[in-house]
């Protein structure tokens, strides 16, 4: 049961992270460029995730100042990644122009392909 | 603090805004170049200017904005910064003269330079920055930038470089990032210098947060930094861009992770971490392998350029080692050998593009007897070679020489082997082409030095490689004090 109450208390950075493992594990074993794009982004968001949750407090107010509020949530966490996803987004805009071209010259988004199409073309 | 001076966030403010004008002006090219290179030069007074700043008044603190930490930015301007900023800067500048005045490999000239100024600008505010993620901003502009001006050439081969290094960027800037986020999730701060206050109380209690983070920090800048098993994008990405981005990427880029992971440990984890984690023991073997294997996979390599880019994974093997090693003059060996090797490397591959472009060959076999047709060239890269090899004058012999000094303090007579062996290694794959090129049979082609313009930067930079090595006591100074940062 202390497990089960545990998890539950923790369950954003729980969920966070198998986000961030399923991402992971995208990038890196999907050939499919644009499901690579797909799985950055899901590890992005688990790592916002993960962020905002940190500063995340039960019970607690938006932090602005009203009388009688004593509990607020962290602020920091959620301007920061207010960052992180301009970063992100910038990522995958550049990442699928890149996609986009990398289609134009070779006509595949198969990452084996495109490797066997360059070693032919360049010996 | 009353009198406070801006140079430290000017550097970086010109630089940024430098980019936004520069892309603003491919109407009027030559405004554009002008303002490049321009930029590029009031950032090596600036920098000039910090450094001297730093050795007269010590460790400068500036806020951004004026908002005192731990609310505000701030820079710490210490020794290893104010070393690692001019480095960035003099390299730079010799390399955007030669974007400017070097053979064309890029149609949107002003776009590329645009780009150039902000992987510039991001490494100095990695190595001035003490605020963590600030330095985390600073680590995706670079990467970014860096992964752009790979594409810039516009060949099949290059983007599909370029996307791969950004696949394996992404995930490096990912766990950054997670690092980050559990380093402040137990101490509650971003500023370096309270991170480091927040956790000599909380480390002990969350020893999980700790191993985590710094597992997820090594890895992450492990493979912006090429270590060993992570090297995979290094090869294809370097090889295939422009030559003033390969001098760029592998003299300069590959060298600011590493900076920018050193000042992460000693601003904010502190030094104790490496008695509490094995970091040492890991720099250790996975330097050696790397030190072994860069110089084997480039003795196999035909292409010029592939060849000095597996060079690049040997060398950044040293600097890994030398933090490794841990005493005093092995962190020296190490911090000089990223000031020689960002010089011999851009000029290894900046007079290896001259070559490329002048003769139309880009392997190695097919360079024989072109030392006679183009001498100046060859000669800087013939200084080059014998730098990263490490004959004594140069600049590659004086950190070799500290790397294995430190080695032998250290009691580790094996590094001090390994350093000899891959002295030899290197031999084996330079001496090759220089004397294939000054004795071997004759080559059919017209090929000629190119105009002043063009070599000026070679000059520079041989000039720079022999200096170091004959007066290596000018960088002494703040190399030692950067040391003394590691080890108090």
């Amino acid at each position: 049961m202390a497990i089960i109450e545990r998890l539950s208390v923790n369950v954003y950075y729980l969920v966070s992270v198998i986000l961030f493992v399923i991402g992971f594990h995208t990038m890196l074993t999907h050939n499919n460029l644009i499901k690579k794009i797909m799985g950055m982004n899901i590890m992005d968001t688990a790592l916002f995730l993960f962020f905002v949750s940190i500063g995340y407090i039960r019970g607690g107010q938006a932090p602005i100042l009203i009388n009688g509020v004593e509990k607020y949530v962290n602020p920091v966490p959620s301007a920061l990644i207010l960052t992180g996803i301009v970063i992100s987004v910038s990522f995958t805009a550049f990442a699928l122009a890149l996609v986009i071209m990398l289609y134009r010259y070779y006509g595949t988004l198969d990452a084996d392909k495109i490797i066997a199409l360059r070693g032919r073309r360049h010996g | 603090m009353v009198n406070i001076t801006h140079t430290p966030v000017l550097i970086v403010v010109l630089l940024l805004s430098g980019a936004f004008v520069v892309a603003l002006l491919s109407k009027y090219l030559q405004v554009g170049r002008f303002i490049f290179l321009l930029t590029a030069a009031m950032v090596l007074l600036l920098s000039t200017r910090l450094t001297f700043m730093v050795l007269e008044y010590g460790t400068i603190h500036y806020t951004l904005g004026g908002w005192a930490p731990p609310f505000g930015i701030e820079i710490v301007v210490d020794a290893f910064a104010a070393f690692s900023s001019l480095v960035i800067a003099g390299v730079s500048a010799v390399i955007f003269w030669f974007a400017v005045f070097g053979p064309r490999e890029v149609n949107n000239e002003t776009g590329y330079y645009s780009l150039l100024l902000l992987l510039t600008a991001a490494m100095h505010g990695m190595v001035l920055t003490g605020d963590l993620f600030n330095l985390f901003v600073f680590v995706e502009i670079s990467s970014l930038a860096a992964i752009a001006i790979i594409a810039v050439k516009g060949t099949g081969e290059s983007i599909e470089a370029s996307f791969r290094y950004l696949v394996l960027s992404a995930l490096g800037s990912g766990v950054v990032l997670f690092s980050i986020a559990l380093i402040f999730m137990i101490s509650g701060h971003l500023n370096m210098s309270y991170i480091h206050d927040a956790l000599v109380i909380t480390a002990g209690q969350y020893p999980l947060n700790i191993v985590l983070a710094v597992g997820f920090m090594l890895v992450g800048f492990a493979v912006k930094a090429a270590l060993f098993p992570l090297h995979v994008w290094l090869p294809d990405a370097h090889s295939n861009a422009p030559t003033a981005s390969s001098a760029l990427l592998s003299g300069l880029v590959v060298k600011v992770y590493i900076i920018a992971f050193m000042r992460i440990v000693y601003l904010a984890l502190g030094i104790p971490i490496f008695e509490i984690l094995p970091i040492r023991q890991i720099f250790l073997v996975l330097a050696s392998i790397a030190i072994i294997m860069g110089s084997v996979f480039a003795m196999v390599q035909d292409n010029i350029k592939r060849m000095l880019a597996y060079s690049t994974i040997a060398q950044v093997g040293y600097i890994f080692l030398g933090v490794g090693l841990f005493n005093q003059r092995a962190v020296e060996g190490a911090v000089f050998h990223i000031l020689n090797h960002a010089i011999m490397k851009s000029l290894l591959f900046l007079s290896a593009g001259v070559i490329i472009h002048q003769s139309g060959h880009k392997k190695i076999s097919e360079l024989s007897g072109l030392g006679r047709r183009i001498p100046f060239t060859f000669a800087a890269f013939s200084i080059g070679a014998l730098s990263m090899v490490g004959i004594p004058g140069t600049a590659g012999f004086i950190s070799k020489l500290y790397l294995a000094l430190g080695a032998l303090d250290a009691g580790q007579t094996l590094f001090a082997i390994l350093i000899l062996i891959s002295s030899l290694l290197n031999a084996i794959y330079y001496f090759p082409i220089i004397i294939a090129a000054y004795f071997g049979k004759d080559s059919p082609l017209d090929a000629r030095d190119p105009a002043w313009a063009t070599q000026l930067p070679l000059v520079v930079l041989s000039l720079g490689v022999l200096f170091f090595g004959l007066f290596p006591s000018i960088a002494i100074p703040l190399v030692r004090q950067t040391a003394q940062l590691f080890i108090k």
